[in-house]
């Protein structure tokens, strides 16, 4: 590896996170190649398109073992090694003083983002087979899945800002490529413009903040050669730079991580195809704003007021999407806005100073989170696209493996010990609680309790009671296919082993990645984040871990118990819809979505299309009307100049002697 | 100044010059007005040749002869004698359009004329009219800084032998000889281009009934050895008139420009007026048509006639 | 004679074949308008020439007339053309001059 010309700068990262640049340190052979786990997918992407439908699936499935290898065997060596390397690659742009280079970084938060995309990419492509058989455009998917891991990778690596936002750019095209790609439904084709201009707003945030931050540190890397990278030197920004600059981070995240007040786009982007949900939805893209918030920890540190802004717009996420997904009944729907209220629960944990737990939450609900969209589409597979969870339940005999592995999500998301949410969760409250946001953590946890009951309604309405379906049923094709006749059963091998995994790590992963609230992954990963010590936040509150265990805990109990009691199997639901006992205004309004959506309609494209009318009546009144007035003038004079050519000799003459008298007289003047 | 100190110094100077000048001067421009204010073309011009051989008189007391008798022979004898000549040809002998110019344009060209006048006076007056201009080299005149003094040509006249002629001929054939000789190929020129102008193109002696021929030649026998040519032997008209027998055994024998061709007067272009034949008559008449242009044309009515019958 | 007087003269000739340039509308009277002129002139360059005491002036004056009667010619054989064509010699006759 001698041959690429090189520069691995490694930065020795003391306790609490902050960087001090040592000697520069040769590459380990893997940690130089970090470079190839972004390009091979890319590589497949292209591959899959050129070469067609003779590959189907197998170059983008090839591509992502690989690029899941290559991150776990970055993971062993990281391991031990609590520093930063930088691997460059080339030079991007120099202008003047502003450099950026094709640089990846690598250090333990890398690491845990790459193997959470690597692994759930490689699970989602797995299942793919199973469930986009006998899609006209089967391969293509494969190529736009391969697309999104690779600039997903290139955001988690990006050693600078705007390596980073290439990635997120990346990731945005591919969003909308996956989510529109049924596009012969329009319905499809508005969604995924949906998500890309939302997402667009928050990248115009972005973009400011990078604006700034460059003329504040002169640099947009992370860490550069003599310790002027954003990271080390975040400690030059005041107060009021660093605030406007978190603010603006926090903008930009809440666009990709669907925070108030950009999540619209994510429950509508459910017209994808449920791998693509659980992929970009569940477990990574959404993901990316949390990333961004954690990476660059050492400037949001600077400000505590910053920090609030960005605890409350979680904590206020998490609870209305919470509400929302009450009286939601697309089986996707509902876990659209799971996934709002989780992230805002992972933006909360930012928001606290609880870096490393929001990293946790990020990691156990790409596990649960990711296995119940899995599980979705396994049951939407079955039920021939049927959405609604009124048409379903009773599926707990046909398809064991599916419930089952539904069965353990459940419980993890909901806060049951000792599945993996309720770690992850659970630490996320103590630190809110721990650091003194006392308000967030009531908030919090009436929301884990909102979370616990919707989801059980969830879980029974799809799985429990009396199926509201028949063997045989005719049911329309939602993808307007015509019409199929329903025989359940269980999915396809390539579908179920995915979901077994994530089962597995559903059940397990909380326990063995961070059992206590200073455990493995919190002490791996703080080298990594940055220190609150200075924030002067309390270490801890009036009440000890263990009642704050008991509490949430409690909490999911009762939310459990009330989704029983209204939506259990001992209910008869057999009406349907109707069925509903959540009734009155209150629900209606729950239902409608706050009505959001349509206040967003209303002010933001009724504004634009005023602005637009307005706009476009002034090109073609004023600017026309300018531009033709001159050649109108034009014209005019050219008219009225032709009346001077009479076609008369005596005009003429006359002006000849006019002239040669005007002259004479000036001659002679002179003379006299 | 006034008007009379103008006058004094105008007398000054010989009697007889002023005298003459008073008459002439009066008569050109009183022509000159005349010729201006005419309705009747033809008084206008009569009215011009007065004007130009006053100016003559005034040629005379200026002491160039020689340019007033050219003035008289050149101007008013052939210029003048032109324009009578195309006045009396296109018969406008009456201008009645004189009076449709608008008062108003009427009233500001005499302003700008008085103007005219006025203007050139006011650069005049002064310098040029005081005593010292008077061209007698015996008055006494006063000299002042801003006047013009009048050097007269009797120096020069007393040198020449020949007087005024032998003045002007002394620097055009040594000094001006290019423009001379300029001046005679300008002369050819306009007389050529006279009369390529004055060509008439568009009316056809066939169409003019009154045109007579200057050169009428004796009608030969039908047989025409020299009757052939162009008519029979180029078109296809006339296949079956008896009097064709002869003519089609021998399409080619002749060609046209074998027989003597006269072109009629005014007619330059013979080939063209072989077509129109061609085109007016069918049928071949015999000799007549043969000798060429000259009796076709003119009797095509006989010739045609004659054809018919026979 | 103070020789302005001459020159006095001249300009009353001048003037008055300008005004039956801007009044007159028959082509011919036109043209023997502009003879007028040149012949104010013509008596110009004749008292200039006694006023210098030299033969340059006419000279000129023997040129002037070479060149109007050429002009005379070739202007009378227009004139004839245009009557011919036009049968009026109108001068303000509609688009005379913009066919």
């Amino acid at each position: 590896m001698g041959a690429l010309p090189m520069h691995v700068l490694a930065t020795e990262a003391t306790e609490g996170g902050e960087a001090v640049v040592n000697a520069v340190m040769t590459a380990d052979g893997v940690l130089s190649l970090v470079w190839l786990i972004p390009l091979v997918p890319l590589l497949g992407f292209g591959l899959t398109l050129a070469l067609g439908d003779r590959v189907r699936h197998w170059v983008a499935i090839a591509a992502t073992t690989f690029s899941f290898v290559m991150a776990v065997l970055v993971f062993f060596a990281v391991q031990g090694q609590p520093d930063s390397y930088v691997a460059t690659l080339a030079p991007f742009i120099e202008v003047g003083t502003f450099r950026v280079e094709w640089a990846f970084l690598v250090d333990q938060l890398t690491t845990v983002m790459l193997l959470v995309v690597t692994g759930v990419g490689l699970l989602v492509h797995i299942y793919s087979i199973g469930y986009m058989e006998g899609d006209s455009r089967y391969t293509r998917f494969f190529a736009y899945l391969n697309l999104f891991l690779a600039a997903m990778l290139v955001l988690v690596t990006g050693s600078s800002l705007l390596v980073l936002f290439i990635g997120w750019e990346g990731v945005g095209l591919a969003s909308f490529l996956l989510i529109g790609f049924w596009f012969e439904d329009a319905r499809n084709s508005s969604a995924a413009t949906k998500a890309f201009v939302t997402n667009r707003v928050g990248d115009v945030a972005f973009m400011i903040a990078m604006f700034f931050a460059f003329s504040q540190f002169g640099t947009l890397d992370f860490f550069t050669a003599d310790h002027t990278g954003i990271l080390e030197q975040a400690g030059v920004l005041s107060a009021t730079g660093a605030l406007v600059l978190g603010l603006l981070l926090l903008f930009g995240a809440a666009a990709k991580s669907a925070q108030i007040p950009l999540f619209v786009w994510l429950p509508d982007a459910m017209a994808g195809p449920t791998p693509v949900s659980a992929l970009m939805h569940a477990a990574t893209m959404v993901t990316a704003g949390v990333y961004l918030l954690v990476r660059t920890s050492p400037i949001l540190v600077q400000s505590l007021d910053a920090m609030t802004v960005i605890a409350w717009v979680g904590t206020l996420t998490a609870l209305l999407a919470a509400l929302i997904a009450m009286r939601q009944d697309g089986i996707k729907k509902i876990l659209a806005y799971s996934t709002v209220s989780q992230l805002g629960y992972m933006v909360m944990g930012v928001g606290v100073g609880g870096f490393s737990e929001g990293i946790f939450h990020l990691v156990t609900h790409a596990f649960f989170k990711g296995l119940l969209f899995l599980a979705a589409g396994s049951v939407m597979h079955a039920l021939a696209n049927t959405e609604s969870v009124w048409k379903m339940g009773g599926l707990r005999k046909i398809m064991p493996i599916t419930f089952w592995t539904s069965f353990a999500a459940w419980l993890a998301i909901s806060g049951i010990p000792p599945f993996a949410g309720f770690f992850s969760k659970d630490q996320i409250l103590a630190t809110a609680y721990d650091h003194g946001f006392v308000a967030i953590w009531v908030i919090g946890v009436v929301t884990a309790a909102l979370t616990a009951f919707y989801m059980t309604r969830w879980f029974a309405l799809v799985f429990l009671g009396e199926p509201r379906w028949r063997e045989g049923q005719e049911v329309s094709d939602p993808h307007g296919h015509g019409t199929t006749e329903l025989h359940p059963h269980e999915s396809p091998t390539t579908m179920t082993a995915p979901l077994v995994v994530l089962g597995a790590l559903s059940v397990v992963g909380g326990g063995l990645l961070n059992f206590t609230h200073g455990g493995r992954l919190y002490t791996w990963l703080q080298p990594a984040v940055a220190s609150i010590a200075d924030l002067g936040l309390p270490e801890h509150g009036a009440l000890s871990e263990l009642v704050l265990i008991i509490i949430s805990v409690v909490a999911a109990v009762i939310g459990i118990i009330g989704g029983f009691m209204l939506y259990g199997p001992q209910r008869d639901l057999s009406l349907g819809s109707s069925a509903e006992p959540l009734r009155g205004p209150a629900a209606e309004l729950l239902e409608r979505k706050f009505f959001i959506d349509e206040a967003y309609s209303a002010i933001f494209v009724g504004a634009g299309g005023w602005l637009a009318r307005a706009a476009a009546w002034f090109d073609s009144t004023v600017i026309d009307g300018a531009v033709n007035g001159v050649a109108g003038v034009s014209l005019w004079f050219g008219q009225e100049s032709r009346r001077a050519q009479t076609g008369r000799a005596h005009t003429y003459l006359g002006v000849v002697v006019g002239s040669v008298v005007l002259l004479a007289v000036v001659l002679i003047v002179q003379v006299r | 100044m006034t008007s009379l100190s103008v006058l004094a110094q105008a007398t000054t100077g010989s009697t007889s010059e002023v005298v003459l000048f008073v008459v002439f001067a009066g008569i050109a421009i009183g022509a000159g007005i005349g010729m201006v204010a005419m309705r009747n073309i033809v008084h206008g011009a009569l009215m011009l040749v007065i004007n130009l051989l006053s100016l003559a008189g005034l040629y005379l007391l200026l002491q160039s002869s020689f340019l007033s008798i050219v003035q008289i022979i050149v101007y008013a004898g052939a210029i003048m004698v032109l324009f009578l000549f195309v006045i009396m040809l296109l018969g406008i002998d009456r201008d009645d359009l004189l009076v449709e110019v608008s008062p108003v344009g009427r009233g500001l060209a005499v302003v700008a004329g008085l103007g005219v006048v006025a203007m050139l006076g006011w650069g005049l007056i002064g310098p040029y009219t005081s005593s010292a201009s008077v061209c007698d080299p015996d008055a006494a005149v006063v000299h002042t800084s801003d006047t013009q003094t009048c050097a007269g040509m009797d120096a020069l006249l007393d040198q020449a032998e020949s007087g005024s002629v032998e003045i002007v001929a002394t620097d055009l054939f040594t000094r001006w000889t290019f423009p001379f000789e300029a001046s005679a190929l300008l002369l050819i020129v306009a007389t050529l281009g006279a009369m390529l102008l004055g060509r008439r193109h568009d009316t056809d002696p066939d169409d003019d009934p009154a045109w007579e021929p200057s050169m009428r030649l004796p009608d030969t026998d039908d047989t025409g050895s020299t009757g052939d040519g162009p008519v029979d032997g180029d078109t296809t008209e006339g296949p079956a008139e008896p009097g064709d027998e002869v003519d089609e055994v021998e399409p080619d024998t002749e060609a046209p420009d074998d027989a003597p061709e006269m072109t009629p007067l005014g007619h330059d272009d013979a080939e063209r007026d072989d077509a129109e034949r061609d085109d007016a008559e069918p049928v071949a008449v015999g000799g007549d048509t043969g000798v060429g242009a000259n009796p076709a044309p003119g009797d095509a009515g006989d010739d045609a006639t004659r054809g018919r019958d026979a | 004679m103070p020789i302005g007087a001459y020159y006095l003269v001249a300009a009353i000739m001048f003037a008055t074949g300008l005004v039956g340039i801007l009044v007159r509308r028959n082509l011919i009277v036109l043209f023997m308008c502009v003879e007028l002129m040149l012949n104010a002139v013509n008596l110009t360059l004749v008292a200039a020439s006694r006023m210098w005491g030299g033969a340059d002036g006419q000279v000129f004056v023997f040129f002037v007339i070479v060149v109007a009667a050429a002009e005379v010619v070739v202007g009378l054989a227009l004139i004839v053309n245009i009557f011919f064509r036009r049968g009026s010699l109108d001068v303000d006759a509609q688009h005379l001059l913009e066919h």
